[in-house]
């Protein structure tokens, strides 16, 4: 009888089934693994935290996720040459007094690469600290959304880290979807953020190229601060549309290069401030409130070769009178319809400089609650008004502005054509029957 | 549901509700066709707010004209006069007639708006909620200047006089009303910030515009200023909510009591 | 019947009706006469309380109108040049106003009514096709549905064709235990369907019987 009670307790302990969803220890897994060892994972949930000493591959299945138990780091990567693949990562500690900032995976070392993971309840979603060298690539992080600032961190944190790539990611709902603090060299690929507070938030960080994200629905686009030597390129900041929202700010950032950028319906395309000898150039700036709203504390910047069209007000100098260029090398800027502009010498380059004015300058200066109003017709007579009291103010003026053909209105001929059609004949058909 | 049958049969055969429905219906395929281009998620929403600050621009002088001209009908035609002498009082057929055209106005285009949903799905991915309040706003849009409409026909006494009236209110909420507030807006602090709030938001356009923005996750309130949270003190639904009920209510009441029986 | 005693009604400072009296007993045809801006409408709006009335005292069937008293059990109005709804057709425009009576619908009796004014082949059809002399008709048996002892008709011939006036004598004719109030400018049709006329001129009334009107106006005097 005992030897069957024992044979019954080996089974059970050995061979007997798991509980549904228990997890192997994947930590005891990673350090029976030898250096370079893949580990293929199955579609199930492990238990974190874990944190990997050696260069490993980890790579998952179509569920495999790792949870963490709430109290720190899900994933610590401490080793080089790590490879994360096709996991998701999840429960991070959310504590936030704490000295130590946590994430779903946190990398301090380099030459990792972080790929198709799905990270979702965590604090930060990757935390790159003095990691250098490193790749995230296709990773969606998932932030709590409804607009919560405290009680979560960024999708990724960038923080003393130089010349990572990070490519491809999806950053939704987080604080702010990338934070780079103090962080040189890195390559910022087609990611798309959207619903964060600034999609980009970017301190103290110089030397990175940025190209072909997307920002939407951020209260910030891009906030570039204390930075210098960026380069922005074919991104789109759409969107970004709170209470004195923006697609692109520059505060106290030099000598970056914005160019052929989209923004279009936010509140304020760029919002330059305290910043110098930024060239922007054939960027796209359409149907925002304030195309670019730049302070008098900003210096040579040059706008050239940008289309700045149908936005509410095209652009607007605060704070008084900068100096700032609206051409070079006598290229100019395409105001679209806002400017009556001559070219009778079919050069695309107008006549005579384009002039903007206007009063609005004041308010926005003095009274926030100003923006409120952007969008209301109201604003147009108000500007007459105050135009023809002479109370408006010169707020640029472009020397050689472009001047480009109206596009065709493909769709509206055949438009106005049908109602014209249907009035007519309604207007046919009632004649007759009069008695 | 007297009214609203007879109410039905008019529109139906009259140019009024045709012409209005087929500028919306151009307006929103027009407006299609400029945000396909854009992604399948910001499409949408682009579509969304582009529409709705398309359809502003003449919702409210249509709705204002169809609401008067219908209850001026009634005066010209003296059928006012033979429901006034027979079961009906001043308030029970302004009552009665108001809820008619309101609903034959409104019926017509909620089934264009859901028709509309089949292109919204093809070419983009449609958040129902959002779709839904899209259209509670713009209903509710056209709920408000109907029956200010309703009002201006009342009161008048001639056609000139109901053009008249019509435009002056029309410029009015779209530019007097926010010009006026812009005035003064360099003299607004934190002591008189909530008086002004309910000025503004007593502009229809500006209330139903902030509840859908806020509505659609557009419009983001975070990190407000200590003023800002002053203005905001309702949250966008309730200003839009009560701006709804204030001039329904207002315009209703002032119909019937300075409803004038006779038209020239 | 009909007692208005003492009526006044004044626009701002001209007073149109100066302390008016007149009482339509049952079963006569009143006609209500006088010049253009006499205050025929005056009197009629009075009557029918789309005119408030401070001084003075309406009485019908015995009963002083009280500010929410409805007519409508006791008197049937057709105004001047109505137009009803144009687009909707005969039928519809009846039964739309057959419908805002408390009284349960009958179909049958706006078949009878129809048929009897000569319009129930007609009835599907637009009323802004209809002649002007169809429409009155039209009017008239929206009128005559409400089966109202007391009938009061502001220019039923109004801008009608003889032939056109013809029918609509007739038509009112046949109408009988009917107490009526006639606006008319047709001496003619005041001699062929009145009892009485009423003269209102300068603000007063004077009833007449009909004959002795008609001797009057031979007589050049009015």
């Amino acid at each position: 009888m005992k030897k069957i009670l024992s044979l019954l307790f080996l089974f059970v302990l050995f061979i007997g089934p798991c509980r549904p969803g228990a997890t192997e220890n994947l930590q005891s897994m990673i350090d029976e693994a030898s250096d370079g060892a893949t580990i293929q994972l199955e579609s199930k949930t492990y238990e974190g935290n874990i944190v990997i000493e050696k260069p490993i591959q980890l790579i998952g299945q179509g569920n495999t996720t790792i949870k963490g138990d709430g109290t720190g780091n899900v994933i610590s990567v401490r080793a080089e040459g790590v490879t994360l693949e096709n996991i998701g990562v999840e429960n991070s500690s959310m504590d936030r007094n704490s000295s130590e900032e946590y994430a779903a995976v946190k990398v301090y070392t380099n030459g990792n690469t972080l790929r198709k993971l799905t990270i979702k309840d965590s604090f930060h979603g990757i935390y790159l600290s003095k990691a250098h060298h490193n790749t995230i690539d296709q990773v969606h992080v998932q932030g709590s959304g409804d607009e919560e600032i405290a009680g979560q961190g960024n999708g990724l944190h960038i923080y003393y880290s130089n010349q990572n790539t990070i490519t491809n990611n999806e950053i939704e709902g987080t604080r702010d979807g990338m934070f780079f603090d103090y962080a040189d060299g890195n390559i910022v690929l087609n990611n798309k953020i959207t619903k964060t507070r600034y999609g980009l938030h970017y301190m103290y960080s110089n030397e990175n190229e940025f190209k072909n994200n997307i920002f939407t629905f951020n209260t910030g686009g891009a906030a570039v601060m204390h930075s210098n030597g960026l380069t922005l390129e074919n991104n789109q900041f759409i969107f970004n549309y709170g209470h004195r929202s923006f697609g692109l700010l520059l505060l106290s950032a030099n000598d970056n290069h914005i160019e052929n950028n989209t923004f279009y319906m936010n509140q304020r395309g760029l919002y330059i401030d305290q910043a110098t000898r930024n060239t922007i150039r054939n960027n796209h700036i359409y149907q925002n409130q304030i195309g670019i709203e730049l302070w008098a504390s900003s210096s040579d910047q040059i706008f050239t070769q940008n289309v700045i069209s149908e936005n509410t007000i095209p652009a607007v100098t605060l704070g008084g009178t900068g100096n700032n260029a609206w051409s070079k090398e006598a290229i100019g800027n395409d105001w679209g319809n806002s400017f009556p502009i001559l070219d009778l010498d079919q050069n695309n380059i107008g006549d005579h400089s384009a002039i903007f004015q206007s009063s609005l300058y004041e308010l926005i200066e003095d009274q926030e609650l100003t923006y409120l109003f952007l969008k209301s017709p109201a604003i147009s007579i108000y500007e007459k008004m105050n135009e023809l009291l002479n109370k408006s103010k010169i707020m640029f003026e472009d020397e050689h502005p472009l001047v480009s053909h109206p596009k065709k209105q493909v769709v509206l001929w055949p438009v106005v054509l049908l109602v014209l059609g249907i009035v007519v004949m309604m207007k046919m058909k009632s004649l007759p029957s009069k008695t | 549901m007297n009214y609203i049958w007879k109410e039905w049969k008019e529109s139906v055969r009259s140019k009024g509700l045709w012409l209005s429905l087929g500028i919306m219906i151009i307006v929103s395929l027009l407006m299609l066709s400029r945000s396909s281009d854009f992604s399948l998620d910001q499409g949408f929403y682009l579509l969304l707010v582009n529409l709705f600050e398309g359809l502003i621009y003449f919702v409210p002088i249509l709705c204002l004209f169809l609401g008067a001209f219908s209850i001026f009908q009634e005066k010209e035609q003296k059928t006012l006069v033979m429901l006034l002498t027979r079961q009906e009082s001043t308030l029970s057929f302004l009552g009665k007639k108001s809820l008619a055209i309101q609903l034959v106005l409104l019926a017509p285009i909620f089934v264009w708006f859901f028709i509309y949903l089949i292109p919204l799905k093809m070419n983009f991915i449609v958040d129902l909620h959002h779709y839904f309040l899209f259209l509670v706003a713009l209903l509710g849009f056209i709920l408000v200047f109907t029956q200010i409409g309703v009002f201006i026909g009342s009161i008048s006494t001639s056609r000139m006089q109901i053009t008249g009236i019509a435009v002056v209110v029309w410029f009015y909420f779209f530019f007097l009303h926010d010009f006026i507030l812009l005035s003064v807006l360099p003299t607004i602090t934190h002591d008189n910030v909530q008086l002004f709030s309910v000025a503004y938001f007593l502009n229809p356009i500006q209330a139903v515009r902030m509840f859908l923005e806020s509505g659609l996750g557009l419009y983001s309130f975070g990190n407000m200023s200590r003023l800002l949270e002053s203005f905001m003190w309702l949250s966008p639904s309730i200003f839009f909510g009560v701006n709804l009920l204030f001039w329904i209510g207002v315009s209703f009441a002032l119909a019937v009591l300075l409803h004038r029986k006779e038209g020239s | 019947m009909i007692d208005v005693q003492n009526l006044t009604q004044s626009y701002g400072k001209k007073t149109v009706l100066n302390q008016v009296s007149l009482s339509v007993n049952e079963n006569e045809v009143c006609a209500l006469v006088g010049r253009n801006g006499a205050g025929k409408s005056t009197f009629i709006s009075s009557l029918l309380g789309l005119l408030p009335v401070k001084t003075g005292t309406i009485k019908i069937n015995g009963k002083e109108r009280s500010k929410k008293q409805h007519w409508e059990n006791e008197i049937a109005y057709l105004p001047e040049k109505f137009m009803l709804y144009p687009s909707l057709t005969g039928y519809e425009n009846m039964l739309f106003f057959a419908k805002t009576s408390q009284k349960p619908l009958n179909e049958a009796k706006m078949k009878e009514i129809l048929t009897w004014v000569r319009l129930w082949e007609d009835k599907d059809a637009p009323i802004k096709g209809y002649s002007k002399g169809m429409l009155q008709r039209l009017g008239l048996a929206i009128t005559f549905y409400q089966d109202c002892d007391m009938i009061i008709l502001d220019e039923p011939t109004s801008g009608i064709d003889p032939i056109g006036r013809n029918e609509i004598h007739e038509i009112l004719k046949g109408l009988t235990n009917k107490t009526i109030l006639l606006s008319s400018h047709h001496l003619d049709e005041i001699k062929q369907l009145c009892t009485h006329v009423a003269y209102l001129d300068k603000g007063k009334i004077t009833k007449y019987p009909v004959e002795d009107f008609i001797q009057l106006q031979h007589l050049g005097g009015r």
